[in-house]
């Protein structure tokens, strides 16, 4: 929720270590030939260590992210009061008004073709989204703590408007 | 029993099957249910297709433009499994098991194409024929929808 | 090597084209030359399709290569697949330019029906042209799946399996395991094969409701089948270039590189991984059955096991201590291991379900597969050109060149995918023409960035067309 640029840190970090790491190896590796069962040996050897580290990372990754995910199952919102949004090419229809501090579930759902539900919050980070399809009808659980003004894009392609496809709502 | 035979035998029951309309001339049954059972045509005829053909694994094998019937043909069975056309077929009995005979002849023609080129290759390409018609009951000529 | 030139002569070629289209594509979201929003879709339309044909051909041409070196494939085949690229480039085309169509490449049905700009025969069209191109990269999976079964004796063997348990059984009868390029090549056609099916039996369903619009559609089931066939077809572009690191590299490091266990099982993990990690496209959807949503963030990750456990790193101790020379083609598979890191990692950032709430159809995702794309699967491409070239030629480029493609190509890209990435943490939307606020000011960087590749890759033209008249000059056949 509105973490892009958290996202956009973790990325330069991984991608600068990544690019260093391999221009070591091109640079550094470039300088005295060794014969290839010298570094093979090595090279073996590390990437056991490797793996395992791989592995870890990417089990660990999941089980933290886990808790954290978005979907209507992972969180009570029973009780929450139900907000009907309907797509149609070119516009949103749903309340102007919501309420702060209080469990909310869209229903979201398109007349046409498919649409994408995202929700900017004031200081314009994307805030939460889901997608707006015909004959289905998407729950997305939310609750709003900041009050302030909410665009709303369109978030998937839907013909000529797209770009053009928003709304919004106040949250008090 | 001889690969052969076994395919012979398969496709004797794939085309008794194939016959069902005519029994059962009051069946009218879901779209997604009528796929499914296509489905099963294709399996039996993708299976005789296979076996009838069969060659000794890692033989030779034959002429490569024999892929052009083993991919054409699949595209077809999707076609002939058009879902508006379901209900002219379930008041047409002779017209339905024609349309059945046709599911199996292109079945049979895909996986035995696909292994006069290469051994093995028409379990793939048969397989792939079978996964879309089994796929096609979620959602080919149906809509679902969660309904709320 | 006729039938190997003749598809990455023609994929480079519509590379070209496509990369002009892009240009200007940004150009236009920077608010630097005016496109009306019909024709910025429909170029949208045809550079996305465009670009992943490109590569998709090219890469086909190369592993086609590969396999016809080791087992003989009959090159009239080869030649059909091309006559069905072919005409679905040119149908394509029709549809656009005279059809206006401009639903895009992954068009979501109803969408190239509903409330469209464009006339019906023009969706028509665009379905048809698809799905010859889609034809003929079938076409080529099959015949190379079908060459490999013949020679190996079975899709076991192809894969490995009777090699990875029981090998001291395997050695003792004198046997060896399939060649990595092998491996690629069984992998890629399959999993061509599985994603051709999943994008013909959508396409046909949209065939037949463009027909007769009494055929319904779930969208749900069209969605995970658009994805599945779109995700696997990008994919597998990356997955056929890779095939030429394998043989490439070897001979730009004066080193041999053999298949071994943790390879083979590697590419396992790449067969099922490519074409179930494409839920991760349907996060948002959240009426998506709920334990594919789990299986989409596992998949994603391990699907970059394979990648950074063993092919990359397998080619960094290729190179390592080598004492390779920086030349063109070394140096774009150096490059081309870069960018498929970074791209990679931006994806699985993406794959991570509480970060793609905030990134899902953002400009994040062009950012991640650019990278990849441009700095991955293109570079692989270019230097499997380049080391051709070189070998042939037995001469290479001077420092000059090698520094204008490098600044061109790598410093121009990454201007041009940072401000992809920027753009996309900010949360401006993808597939906007004209897009909100920080958007515009990126796209201008990013237009700079995009020129700048341009110069790279004219540079690398003339310097290719140059090493491949040297050949010509000096050669005596
Ligand atoms: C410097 C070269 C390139 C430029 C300037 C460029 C530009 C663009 C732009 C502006 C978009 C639209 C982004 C958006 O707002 O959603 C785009 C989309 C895309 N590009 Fe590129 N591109 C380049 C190279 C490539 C390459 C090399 C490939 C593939 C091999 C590629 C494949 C695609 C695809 C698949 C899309 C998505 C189309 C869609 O959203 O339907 N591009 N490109
Ligand atoms: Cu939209």
């Amino acid at each position: 929720m509105g973490d892009g640029l958290l996202v956009l840190r973790i990325f330069f970090v991984v991608a600068a270590i990544a690019i260093a790491a391999m221009l070591f190896v091109a640079l550094y590796g470039a300088k005295k030939p060794l014969p290839q069962s010298v570094v093979n040996d090595a090279g073996y050897r590390i990437r056991k260590l490797w793996l395992g580290l791989v592995l870890v990372v990417a089990v660990v990754a999941f089980a933290l992210t886990v808790p954290f995910f978005p979907y209507p199952w992972a969180q009570a919102s029973v009780g929450a009061r139900h907000i009907e949004v309907t797509a149609a090419q070119y516009a949103f229809v749903m309340p102007a008004v919501l309420p702060a501090d209080v469990p909310l579930v869209f229903d979201v759902t398109s007349q046409d073709v498919n649409h994408g539900f995202g929700i900017y919050a004031p200081d314009g980070t994307l805030f939460a989204q889901v997608q707006a399809m015909p004959d289905y009808i998407n729950h997305l659980p939310i609750e709003f703590h900041v009050k302030g003004h909410y665009v709303v894009r369109c978030l998937e392609f839907c013909g000529i408007g797209h770009a053009y496809m928003h709304g919004g709502f106040d949250v008090r | 029993m001889k690969p052969r035979t076994f395919g012979i035998l398969v496709l004797a029951l794939t085309l008794v099957a194939a016959l069902v309309p005519f029994l059962d001339r009051h069946a009218e049954l879901p779209i997604w249910q009528h796929h499914l059972l296509h489905a099963g045509l294709l399996a039996g005829g993708a299976l005789a297709g296979i076996f009838i053909t069969a060659r000794a694994r890692g033989s030779q094998g034959g002429n490569a433009f024999w892929l052009v019937p083993a991919l054409l043909a699949p595209m077809m069975a999707m076609f002939a499994m058009w879902p508006s056309a379901y209900n002219y077929f379930e008041a047409h009995p002779s017209g339905h098991v024609l349309e059945h005979l046709l599911l199996i002849a292109l079945a049979y023609i895909t996986t035995a194409s696909a292994e006069s080129y290469a051994a093995g290759l028409g379990w793939i390409v048969g397989g792939a024929m079978v996964f879309m018609a089994v796929a096609a009951a979620r959602g080919f000529g149906v809509s679902f929808g969660n309904g709320g | 090597m006729k039938i190997m030139w003749t598809y990455i002569v023609a994929g480079l070629t519509i590379f070209g084209l496509m990369l002009l289209v892009g240009i200007g594509l940004r150009a236009s979201q920077a608010g630097w030359i005016p496109i009306d929003t019909g024709t910025f879709y429909s170029l949208l339309s045809l550079h996305g399709v465009g670009m992943i044909t490109a590569m998709a051909i090219a890469g086909l041409g190369l592993l086609w290569y590969l396999v016809d070196r080791e087992i003989h494939l009959d090159e009239r085949v080869a030649m059909l697949a091309f006559a069905f690229f072919a005409i679905g480039v040119v149908v394509v085309i029709v549809s656009v330019v005279f059809g206006h169509y401009g639903a895009l490449w992954t068009m979501l049905y109803p969408l190239p029906f509903v409330g469209t700009t464009w006339p019906s025969w023009a969706t028509g069209a665009w379905l048809l042209g698809v799905a010859a191109v889609m034809l003929g990269f079938m076409l080529i999976c099959a015949q190379i799946l079908g060459a490999i079964l013949r020679s190996s004796g079975g899709l076991g063997s192809a894969l490995g399996l009777d090699y990875v348990f029981g090998r001291k059984a395997f050695e003792a009868a004198g046997k060896h395991p399939p060649s990595p390029q092998m491996l690629a090549a069984t992998v890629v056609s399959i999993d061509g094969l599985i994603g051709g099916a999943s994008g013909l039996l959508v396409g046909i369903a949209m065939i037949a409701h463009w027909l007769d619009p009494h055929v319904v559609i779930d969208p749900l089931w069209a969605k995970n089948l658009t994805y599945q066939f779109g995700h696997t077809f990008a994919n597998l572009t990356m997955y056929m270039a890779v095939a030429g690191i394998y043989v490439a590299l070897p001979i730009c490091t004066k080193r041999a590189y053999h298949s071994s266990i943790p390879l083979v099982v590697a590419w396992w993990g790449t067969l099922v991984f490519v074409i179930i990690a494409y839920f991760h496209h349907l996060y948002m959807d959240f009426v998506q059955w709920p334990a594919v949503q789990y299986i989409g963030e596992i998949s994603s990750y391990l699907a970059a096991v394979p990648v950074v456990v063993v092919t990359v790193f397998g080619g960094l101790m290729l190179i390592h201590r080598s004492g390779m020379k920086w030349t063109l083609g070394s140096m774009f598979f150096f490059a081309g291991m870069i960018g498929w890191i970074v791209g990679g990692s931006a994806a699985i950032l993406d794959a991570t379900i509480p970060f793609n709430v905030d990134l899902h159809n953002t400009l994040w995702v062009p950012a991640h597969f650019h990278t990849y794309l441009l700095e991955g699967v293109f570079l692989f491409i270019l230097g499997w050109v380049f080391v051709s070239l070189e070998q042939r030629a037995e001469a290479a480029s001077s420092a000059l060149v090698r520094w204008i493609v490098g600044l061109g190509i790598f410093g121009g890209g990454a201007l041009f995918l940072l401000s992809f990435y920027v753009a996309g943490a900010a949360g401006v939307p993808r597939r906007y023409a004209v897009e909100p606020a920080p958007g515009p000011f990126w796209a201008g960087i990013a237009t700079v960035g995009a020129l700048l590749v341009l110069v790279g890759v004219l540079a690398a033209l003339v310097e290719g067309i140059r090493l491949a008249r040297m050949r010509a000059v000096g050669s005596t056949v």
